[in-house]
């Protein structure tokens, strides 16, 4: 009997070449990538979950150990988000829609580079810049309004938070807005005014209605990010608990009561109830704003924007 | 709609479009020029203590940022080449929806949940810890440009290449790579300065020193943290110390945008 090694199949190496074994080490290291960011969601999430639902059990989800009620913090993100969104989504879809439509060639750049600017100041100097700036500017205009005793009069507060969310989130959505307009086929454009639409008419009646669905992904991509900030809102919100429930008075929201009360004499449970609620809105706002701005960018037939854009 | 009517609309619609953008450009305008007034006369005057606490927060944010990098980008890359080379397996899909999702996670939540991983388990805040939750920020955001990059760079080559007989390997490394490179560089310092600015994860797990801490494995100072200390201090030299940290963190992530910018000329070129 022959060895084996010398049969039919000798001509074949018998070690693996070292060109597979590249290969192979390629499809491992890459597949424990992946895995490690499935696994990184999945620890996210269970994480919270499991302190939330252990909170839920224990009987004291609703209230942390302030005796507050969770739902102010959250109503506290709700309102600083819509406010947020209610002060930027005009002036940044516009500027978007000037930017990509109307500009001078020569404001494209210096208009763009200002976005690039002001998307790289990170959100503690954003929070400095309100406590600095926006707390006595919004007092100085506030007292002879309210009366040295309104809620608002000392500049803190959800609507001085708004105001500075708004400005964080500014940059996210006109960048987000004028990728999605550049992506409406020209060709629309022209049938448009070879129709003999102003731009004006242009804009409203072609552009728009072809790139709502992207707008509205850039405006929630903006609220999930609003909705997430803690270190910022901390600044500026006042740090107490919204009794009032009034929208100019201090208050605090979920994001920063996670931040805060970690540190607290807080019992975490009642945190992680939170942090996941938090998780829940930040998620469905974002991935809704992802799948509706790829959609729009799909049906234009551009190829990708969330990648290159949005990250 | 008579035609002076619709003409007249026109203007009105091109004016308002024009005011929104002023609108815009003040309030951002004006945080930048803040950034240097308030920063570059409150920087010029750090003296003694209060500047051997800033460069000691400059170190420790470029340690954090640093090491952020290397945990968090080769994730990231090789999650976009699990994603470009082997699109139809169901790891790659899973894994491209977990890098959508956790790029909308707030960085609050992954520092939290850092802090149940590696704070609460070792007993102790660190920069490590730090770094971790820094990495879990920007790896996906790394993976999702990755596989954009890598898919987009001439598939068509990649095809010819594996025909002649290359390997993946071969195939990614002399034929994809060289194409986009550049383009995976940009991408992944873009999502470096991202993560050197975040507060939120590292005040959850690094915590802050006001001493200079040496190793990985202890406390340390960082910009974030000092200007989050300084910024609520009643007495006018630690606000001061805020501003000057504000505009030297401003600068640091300016710089590595800087670098991502030049990464995607060459980007452009190499197209």
């Amino acid at each position: 009997m022959m060895p084996s090694s010398t049969g039919p199949r000798s001509a074949l190496p018998r070690k693996r070449a070292p060109s597979v074994l590249g290969d192979r080490a390629l499809a491992l290291a890459s597949a424990a990538a992946g895995l490690a960011l499935v696994l990184a969601l999945m620890f996210v999430v269970a994480t919270l979950t499991e302190g939330g639902a252990r909170a839920i059990l224990s009987g004291h989800a609703p209230r942390l150990d302030t005796g507050v009620g969770a739902e102010r913090y959250l109503l506290g993100t709700v309102v600083t988000t819509l406010g947020a969104l209610a002060l930027a989504a005009p002036i940044a879809l516009g500027t978007a829609l000037f930017d990509v439509e109307l500009a001078p060639p020569w404001a494209k750049r210096p208009l763009s580079r200002l976005l690039d600017a002001a998307a790289a100041v990170p959100a503690v100097v954003y929070g400095l810049f309100g406590l600095d700036v926006l707390v006595p500017g919004l007092r100085w205009l506030g007292d002879p309004i309210l009366g040295p005793g309104a809620p608002a009069s000392a500049g803190v507060g959800l609507l001085t938070a708004s105001f500075l969310l708004a400005t964080m989130i500014f940059p996210t959505v006109t960048r987000v807005a004028r990728a999605v307009l550049a992506t409406v086929p020209d060709t629309l454009r022209e049938a448009g005014a070879a129709l003999g639409a102003t731009r004006t008419e242009v804009v409203a009646l072609v552009v728009v209605p072809h790139a709502w669905r992207g707008l509205l992904g850039a405006l929630l991509l903006g609220a999930g990010r609003a909705a997430g900030e803690a270190v910022a809102v901390g600044l500026v919100a006042g740090g107490r608990p919204n009794v009032s429930g009034s929208p100019l008075g201090p208050g605090e929201t979920a994001a920063t009561v996670v931040l805060e009360g970690r540190f607290g004499a807080e019992s975490p449970a009642p945190l992680f109830a939170l942090a996941l609620a938090l998780l829940g809105i930040a998620l469905a706002t974002s991935s809704l704003g992802r799948i509706l701005v790829a959609r729009s960018a799909r049906r234009s037939g551009a190829q990708d924007l969330t990648a290159a854009e949005v990250a | 709609m008579t035609l002076g009517r619709r003409r007249f609309v026109d203007r009105l619609g091109r004016a308002a479009l024009a005011l929104s953008a002023v609108l815009a450009v003040a309030p951002l305008a004006g945080v930048v020029v803040w950034v240097v007034a308030r920063g570059a006369p409150a920087l010029a005057a750090e003296r003694g203590e209060g500047l051997a606490l800033l460069l000691s927060a400059l170190w420790g944010t470029f340690r954090v940022a640093g090491l952020a990098a290397v945990l968090g980008v080769p994730i990231g890359l090789l999650a976009g080449v699990l994603v470009a080379e082997w699109p139809a397996s169901p790891l790659a899909r899973a894994s491209r929806r977990a890098a959508a999702l956790l790029a909308g996670v707030p960085t609050l939540l992954v520092g939290l949940v850092t802090f149940e991983l590696v704070v609460a388990r070792q007993g102790h805040f660190s920069l490590f810890a730090g770094a971790v939750a820094l990495a879990g920020v920007l790896a996906p955001h790394v993976a999702l440009a990755a596989e954009h990059h890598l898919a987009s760079a001439r598939p068509e080559l990649r095809d010819e290449a594996r025909a002649l007989g290359a390997t993946r390997l071969g195939a990614l490394v002399w034929v994809v790579l060289p194409s986009a490179a550049p383009g995976l560089a940009q991408s992944a310092l873009l999502a470096v300065a991202l993560v050197v600015g975040e507060t939120a994860p590292v005040l959850l797990t690094v915590l802050g020193s006001s001493t200079i801490g040496r190793g990985l494995d202890e406390p340390a100072a960082l910009l974030p943290l000092e200007i989050v200390s300084a910024a609520t201090a009643p007495s006018a030299a630690r606000q001061g110390h805020a501003f000057a940290c504000a505009l030297a963190l401003v600068l640091a992530v300016g710089l590595v945008q800087l670098g991502a910018r030049v990464a995607g000329r060459r980007a452009k070129e190499a197209r």
